[in-house]
């Protein structure tokens, strides 16, 4: 009886959140404008829920500007930089098992080989992750995630969403998070933890990134005139170097960028 | 039976020998001219960077002296009319000669002052190291790297033109991160929501403090 109501009450939820999602994206979608030019405009930012997402984007930048951002800063300042790199080394070490995962999924066998080998050599001669041994042995660091699975798959990225505190993101992006959250093996191994421990182990990440963000983010805010807009841009410029491959260590520089970076020119 | 080349260089093929002897003088003017062509766009990257580090790493320099020598390096090399036309994209052709003129003065302005503060707030020893270049066309990218300690070296693309016979940079791709692109999509969202391009000149002069 406890459990069909309990049942009942997480349907009810459930239908709720639906309705509510449904009359926000209702009341956010922008209507296109009647002026070809801006109507062209419109249609290539790829951004149908854009009051909406502004909105979100408000709510997130209120929460960076008394949490994350002090937190950064204190970081920053207090934290001494051989103590950073530590974090640092052991923040991109527990991204391995997930980047092995779509590694696979993408059928990039070598990575696959580099990122397992890594996994294994900093576990151990890295004290479980926190020196980085392996990229002084050739085995540097990558990323992978399952959106960027999806975009090898030739699915498209979708509207642009900026999610509530994690920020820009896509359809696809988004999706692939939750995909990610159960194809990654920590989720397992954090939920055997307490729950300290799985709490310990992102804020140590959302921090670390933070940090890492403090520079651009500062400097985009103070250059930009439509700071959303500019977000916008630089989510979805970074988001396309990081699928092709081309921002991390085990691509070659020298080559990479200049041979994959087009032309830019229009009108 | 003789060897192909032997046959150009019988005098009995006179149709052959004068189509070899074109393709050889065909082949040295590709040889003579088009690594001197290169070279131009990869000496004015190399120039800029030679000149850029010492005044940078040179922490006697005054911040607002080292500011102001950024600035003319800078200006030297920016072609404001060429970014000022791709970042407005489609919305240039709507400009007239007046609010065109404004807007190139502005985002000259503007441009040069994002990338002589960006440069300036770098800390500790810088180094610039060119690398590989690509062209296609009138452009060509000079892909570069800039090394400071204790952090990764960051991706710099050059992409540099040939304008009115000299060469000039129209945009810097910095880790995949295209500045005409950022700045197209940051203008477009003023022009479109902020009271089109009167609205986007009024907000630059507030920006560059005109």
């Amino acid at each position: 009886m406890m459990r069909y109501s309990l049942r009942k009450l997480g349907t009810a939820i459930r239908n709720a959140a639906f309705v509510i999602a449904v009359a926000g994206v209702a009341a956010g979608c922008a209507t296109l404008p009647e002026d070809p030019l801006d109507r062209a405009d419109v249609l290539a930012a790829n951004d149908p829920f854009e009051p909406a997402n502004r909105m979100v984007f408000a709510i997130n930048e209120a929460v960076d500007f008394v949490l994350l951002r002090p937190a950064a800063v204190l970081y920053r300042d207090f934290m001494p930089d051989p103590g950073k790199e530590l974090v640092f080394n052991f923040v991109r070490h527990i991204t391995l098992p997930l980047t092995i995962v779509n590694d696979i999924a993408q059928g990039e066998w070598d990575r696959a080989e580099i990122a397992s080998k890594r996994l294994f050599v900093n576990s151990i001669a890295g004290f479980g992750g926190v020196v980085d041994a392996a990229t002084g042995l050739g085995l540097p660091h990558h990323k992978e995630d399952f959106g960027q699975t999806l975009a090898t798959y030739q699915v498209v990225p979708g509207p642009y969403i900026v999610l509530p505190l994690l920020g820009p993101s896509s359809t696809r992006h988004a999706f692939g998070r939750i995909v990610d959250f159960g194809l990654d093996p920590l989720t397992y191994l954090l939920a055997k933890a307490p729950v300290e421990a799985t709490l310990g182990v992102r804020a140590v990440s959302i921090v670390d990134q933070r940090y890492r963000l403090l520079g651009p983010l500062d400097d985009l805010k103070k250059n930009s005139l439509d700071y959303y807009a500019a977000v916008r841009s630089l989510y979805r410029q970074r988001r396309t170097y990081e699928i092709r491959n081309l921002g991390d260590e085990a691509t070659p520089k020298s080559t990479a960028t200049v041979f994959n970076t087009p032309f830019n020119r229009e009108g | 039976m003789r060897p192909y080349s032997c046959v150009i260089a019988d005098s009995r093929a006179p149709f052959l020998r004068i189509l070899f002897a074109s393709l050889v003088v065909f082949a040295l003017a590709a040889l003579t001219l088009s690594p001197a062509k290169a070279g131009v766009e990869r000496d004015l990257i190399a120039g800029l960077a030679g000149e850029a580090e010492p005044v940078l790493n040179d922490k006697s320099i005054a911040p607002a002296e080292r500011t102001k020598k950024l600035r003319a390096m800078l200006g030297s090399v920016f072609d404001s009319q060429q970014m000022a036309q791709s970042m407005l994209g489609r919305y240039w052709r709507r400009a007239d000669a007046g609010q065109r003129t404004e807007l190139v003065g502005l985002m000259e302005t503007y441009l040069i002052d994002v990338y002589a503060g960006r440069m300036n707030s770098i800390d500790g020893q810088v180094k610039f190291v060119i690398g590989g270049e690509k062209a296609a066309g009138s452009r060509t990218l000079i892909d570069s790297e800039v090394h400071r300690p204790g952090s990764p070296p960051v991706s710099v693309a050059w992409q540099v033109e040939t304008v009115n016979g000299k060469a000039v940079v129209t945009d810097i791709v910095a880790e995949g991160v295209s500045l005409v692109v950022s700045q197209r999509a940051d203008f477009a969202s003023i022009i479109r929501s902020q009271g089109g391009l009167d609205g986007l000149i009024k907000l630059l002069k507030q920006k560059v403090g005109g």
